[in-house]
């Protein structure tokens, strides 16, 4: 287990759901924190009758949701002025991916709560689209209550052999995000080929 | 040119996401013969009554104590009376028992490892004690 797990853990452990409501925020605005395995953990402890389950998921679920909400904000004011006319316009995959991302948003919002690393990319990319902020709320909720729910359903199953799973749990989302990386590459890229071609 | 620069790039990362793809399936490979061997998770009958709390901690669960823990969350897990390790490791620090093992050592300068197997000792000693007046 890596050495800041243990930190994050014993914080948990002493400050109880504040320090989950807090890890799990920082997590859903933009910091690269593991949530997935902490769940796992908080799993476990729920069922060491440490943790209450179900007051875990709804903090979590909430903190997530107001992280997401924060970054979806920002991007929603600065997004649009910082990049699109300076970067995003100059390159056809960017605008590819734009055109990809309106299509299938509410897929992409639900998605992407479940795999993590792409949580930020996708609440910079409703923000900047100016996705509805119903609309936004709606699938984000729907999506991280999922991901919650399934996390610490896994650690309160395994207990306290959580520890011994969670590097299989983490390469089995290492496979799943480079899958999902590599069959949106090859759509967008394919969308903007294609765009190039039509254009021609 | 550019266009040809632009493929080139796409084909790179598509290249080095691919291979990466392939060393986390090795990677999957490894961590799910680790996992097999792990009895708790594979015998249906642990996992239905680890989920029933049909299983207390015991001096068999020893193990699991980590540097992470507080001294409160291993009194609560192994149900030991609130002041048990406080005594019997005479630990003097005010913040018992909220305060973690690791931060414990570190101000103590005692050697993690050496206060780890201290822990170990006296929550299978107090088990053992428990069992034998049972």
């Amino acid at each position: 287990m890596p050495p800041f797990i243990g930190f994050i853990l014993s914080y948990i452990l002493l400050y109880k759901y504040i320090a989950l409501f807090i890890f799990v925020f920082m997590a859903g605005l933009i910091v690269p924190i593991p949530v997935n395995i902490v769940l796992v953990a908080i799993g476990a402890f729920s069922n060491q009758q440490y943790f209450d389950f179900k007051e875990s998921l709804i903090i979590a679920t909430l903190a997530n949701y107001f992280g997401d909400i924060c970054a979806y904000t920002f991007f929603l004011r600065f997004g649009k002025d910082i990049l699109r006319e300076k970067y995003a316009k100059k390159y056809s995959f960017f605008m590819s991916l734009e055109k990809y991302f309106i299509e299938h948003r509410h897929l992409s919002i639900f998605g992407s709560r479940i795999i993590g690393l792409f949580g930020t990319p996708v609440n910079f990319l409703s923000g900047y689209m100016k996705v509805s902020f119903w609309e936004f709320t709606l699938f984000d909720i729907l999506g991280n209550f999922i991901f919650v729910l399934s996390f610490l359903t896994l650690g309160y199953v395994v207990g306290d052999e959580w520890i011994n799973i969670s590097g299989f749990i983490n390469t089995i989302m290492g496979i799943v995000t480079v899958i999902i990386l590599l069959c949106t590459i090859y759509l967008v890229y394919r969308r903007a080929h294609k765009h190039r071609v039509d254009t021609h | 040119m550019h266009k040809v620069i632009k493929t080139n790039y796409a084909r790179i990362i598509i290249g080095v996401l691919i291979a990466l793809l392939l060393f986390l399936c090795w990677l999957l490979v490894k961590e799910y013969n680790h996992v097999r061997k792990i009895e708790d998770i594979n015998s249906y009958k642990d996992l239905v009554e680890n989920l029933r709390h049909k299983v207390p901690l015991s001096e068999k669960d020893v193990d699991i104590v980590m540097p992470w823990m507080t001294f409160n969350y291993l009194n609560s897990i192994f149900k030991l009376p609130a002041g048990y390790l406080k005594d019997n490791l005479n630990i003097s620090n005010t913040r018992y028992p909220n305060v973690s093992i690791s931060k414990y050592v570190k101000l103590a300068k005692i050697d993690q490892g050496v206060f780890i197997d201290s822990v170990k000792s006296s929550i299978a000693v107090y088990f053992l004690k428990n069992n034998l007046i049972k």
